[in-house]
């Protein structure tokens, strides 16, 4: 008896020695199967990610806290980006985006105005409320503000809105671009430059902006063929100036025939 | 398409070889060719077998725990689980993830999915188009791939793992565009009616907006066409797969490369109120077979799941389901079967460009875009009578030039032209009585519970099914989408939930 006790006190040492260094070295393999999907890129991680992963695996309590803070980050980028309905129905479609925006800390200029509305001291809509209610918004700047898919709701029911600048935004991705549909029968200019999540497969859904003269799409880093795009872009949208990306591309190097290689 | 599944079968592929456990037999036989050990290879011999009888001592020594100093063959199931989930498709995988996710402690309940085929060479899930639409006739299949929308949308909330990079399903918003002819116009204007009030965002088009559109389409025929704005396109099915499985993995889900074979049941004869004697299965053991030997591992288990596919139906047959020879509802086979469906890749140097939809012809053909070059995927089902063999998945390429190319020529002029590059064909898991999701626990064998027979829309409905079992398990009823419409009472009752949809 004594024997199969020092066997299974000492096979367990062994996994338990086992266990720790394949922690610590590679990821835990028997929660892991990245290597189904990736193996060209040799995992190369960082002794910070290494200990987390450690820790991760010891104790649940990092895990939750790591998942909690990032819960924490959604949920306020959430209440940022509310939809601002009881606005909305006091004062009409236009001072809610008008609070949207300047809220988000962007600037919006109403119809027949000159002069372009920014937050105030207070970070709130300085203008009188109701003298704005019947007045069409006109232009948006939301130039790096965390606006996200959802609080799009705020925008999507300007009919009149004819500029849009959304250039750096973090939050702005393929998703919010086929939202912008509903704003196809008056949406004159568009400016995406620098919104890194957006990629070829969201400027696909701008066709639907019938009336769009000028697009900006300077520092994309997500789009695969710069070239190609573009081309395609003026093919479905002839009238519009397309900014950032020209097809100087696809003579470089990618010949068509190679995209089409690379499609396949 | 077919890159990424050939590298992907390779990558699976490497991994497993990578993965294979060194048993004490290999040892063993590392050793054979030195003369003075073979004197050693006998005991390392006899070490196996003595350690196997050591382990059974410990397992009678140790009820109810499964916890063995040594590992005989680390691909072997664990022998207890609570929840054996038959299929690591993606139904499978999401219904994992959601039982992870929904438990309340950690560890809380004991998952096992159990995987015939480490490649995946003939899942639907791979093979499939991944198209997601809310084009449905039946609200439930609408607020389904609404869901799996947000799911995707918000996928990095969901299934992200530390240390990886984020999720891309490679979602393509195109939208689907659905055309009716003079007949089916009026059945297009009530099911935009349903999807309207369900909160889809579809608008109808008459022909002449429809060419004003798609200049590239020829609207002959066409009485009507529907077309998705938002929400709807198609998306990357082995992302989706994989980013499932390598969530519910880090969560602590097993993973096991086996077939099962059958189930150890146990039965109990109970009385309906109105004195009817009623024979009560339930499953004790999922039998798993291990790939390539002769070893097998019976899993006791309190719940299976039936996510296999195209075959869940004769994984239903392994429990009892369609037994000829008795005469209550286990007589009645679950009604799903594996359907070949082929798709084409074609390449068309002058075919329409970036606002090509998801295009469903009123002839039953489609066609979308696949990447910016120029090419684009195509396909139809074809008609009853014609419904091909099964046993293979041989592709059949006159299909396409009989069939499939006259109608897309004729519907995308610009298609005349065209070269087709290559095809695979999948499996629809066909439910032959109503072509839709069969959800739920089976009546008579009362721990089997059933995630099949989505007839060619199941890509798209997986993280909503996912949360719908994983809430029938846990909590006991649906919680946030009710799928009672889908549930087995459909098929004894006869009363079929139609959808008009069906591509
Ligand atoms: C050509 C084609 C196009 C499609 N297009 C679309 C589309 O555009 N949109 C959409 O939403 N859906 C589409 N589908 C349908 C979709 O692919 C399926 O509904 C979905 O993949 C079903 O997933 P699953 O996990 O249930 O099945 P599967 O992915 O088939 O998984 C079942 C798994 O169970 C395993 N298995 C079976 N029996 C056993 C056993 N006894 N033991 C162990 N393992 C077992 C199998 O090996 C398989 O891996 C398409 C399907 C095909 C074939």
């Amino acid at each position: 008896l004594i024997s199969v006790k020092l066997i299974v006190k000492f096979t367990f040492l062994v996994q338990v020695c086992r266990q720790a260094s394949v922690h610590l070295w590679q990821r835990a393999p028997w929660r892991d199967c990245t290597s189904a999907t990736r193996p060209d890129r040799a995992p190369r991680i960082s002794f910070r990610t290494r200990v987390l992963q450690l820790l991760y695996n010891r104790f649940y309590d990092i895990e939750y806290l790591v998942n909690r803070s990032q819960s924490l980050r959604n949920w306020s980028l959430r209440r940022k980006n509310a939809f601002h309905g009881y606005t909305r129905e006091r004062y009409g479609d236009n001072v809610a985006a008008a609070c949207y925006i300047l809220n988000l800390g962007g600037g919006i200029r109403f119809s027949g105005e000159r002069e372009w509305f920014w937050k105030n001291q207070l970070g709130k809509f300085g203008g009188d409320l109701n003298h704005f209610r019947e007045i069409p918004v006109e232009e948006v700047d939301a130039k790096g503000t965390p606006i996200t898919y959802d609080g799009l709701n705020n925008l999507t029911l300007l009919s009149s809105l004819r500029t849009l600048d959304l250039s750096n935004c973090p939050h702005v991705d393929d998703w919010c671009l086929s939202r912008l549909h509903t704003l196809s029968e008056s949406l004159e200019e568009l400016s995406l430059s620098g919104c890194k999540k957006v990629s070829d497969k969201g400027l696909a859904t701008l066709h639907h902006l019938k009336k769009l003269k000028k697009l900006e799409l300077f520092d994309l880093p997500h789009i695969s063929n710069p070239g190609l795009v573009c081309i395609l872009l003026e093919e479905v949208m002839p009238e519009c100036e397309i900014l950032g990306i020209d097809y100087s591309d696809v003579l470089k190097g990618n010949s068509l025939e190679e995209i089409n290689k690379q499609h396949s | 398409m077919a890159a990424w599944r050939r590298t992907a079968f390779r990558l699976l592929t490497a991994c497993l070889f990578r993965r294979n456990p060194v048993s004490l037999g290999r040892c063993a036989r590392g050793f054979t060719s030195s003369k003075a050990l073979r004197k050693g290879n006998d005991f390392f011999k006899d070490l196996e077998s003595e350690m196997k009888k050591f382990h059974e001592k410990l397992v009678t020594a140790l009820p109810g725990s499964d916890w063995t100093p040594i590992h005989r063959n680390l691909n072997l199931p664990p022998e207890r689980a609570d929840i054996v989930i038959v299929g690591g498709g993606v139904m499978g995988w999401a219904i994992a993830y959601w039982l992870k996710k929904k438990e309340r402690i950690r560890d809380g309940v004991r998952v096992v999915v159990v995987e015939r085929d480490p490649t995946y060479t003939q899942a639907s899930t791979v093979l499939s188009v991944g198209g997601i639409r809310q084009q449905f006739s039946m609200p439930e299949n609408i607020h389904m791939s609404l869901f799996s929308c947000y799911f995707l949308r918000n996928i990095n909330e969901y299934l992200s793992v530390m240390n990886e990079d984020p999720i891309d399903v490679q979602f393509n918003h195109a939208g689907y565009l659905f055309l009716a002819s003079e007949n089916g116009a009026q059945v297009m204007e009530e099911n935009y009616h349903i999807q309207r009030r369900e909160g889809a965002s579809v608008v109808l088009l008459s022909p002449e907006q429809l060419k004003k559109k798609f200049p590239w389409i020829n609207t002959e025929g066409v009485a009507l066409a529907s077309y998705g704005l938002e929400n709807e396109g198609w998306f990357d099915p082995w992302i989706l797969l994989n980013a499932f499985r390598k969530k519910a993995i880090s969560m602590g889900v097993y993973q096991c490369f086996g077939d099962v074979t059958g189930f150890k049941t146990s039965s109990r004869e109970m009385v309906t109120a109105s004195g009817e004697k009623v024979d009560f299965k339930r499953i004790r053991h999922v039998i798993v077979q291990m790939p390539n030997s002769t070893e097998y591992q019976p899993v006791e288990c309190a719940l299976v799941v039936n996510a296999a596919g195209a075959w869940s139906g004769n994984v239903a047959q392994m429990a009892g389901i369609g037994d000829d020879s008795r005469d209550d509802i286990l007589s009645m086979p679950v009604p799903v079967e594996p359907r070949k469906r082929y798709v084409y890749v074609f390449h068309s140097p002058e075919g329409p460009g970036l606002d090509m939809p998801f295009l469903i012809d009123n002839s039953g053909a489609y066609a979308r875009r696949e990447g910016l070059g120029g090419n684009y995927l195509g396909g139809q089902s074809p008609t009853e009578d014609g419904e091909p063999e099964v046993s293979n998945l041989e592709v059949n390429y006159d299909f396409f030039t009989e069939n499939v190319w006259p109608n897309l020529a004729n519907r995308i002029p610009s298609f005349q032209n065209l070269k087709v590059k290559s095809a695979w064909a999948g499996y629809y898991d066909y439910n032959t009585f109503d072509q839709n999701g069969i959800l739920g626990i089976h009546p008579l064998v009362n721990n089997l519970y059933f995630a099949t027979g989505f007839s060619g829309h199941g890509i798209q409905q997986a993280p909503a099914v996912g949360r719908a079992i994983a809430e029938l398990i846990l909590d006991g009823n649906f919680q946030t989408l009710d799928l009672t419409n889908l549930g087995f009472k459909r098929l004894f009752v006869g009363e079929k939930m139609l959808e008009r949809n069906i591509v």
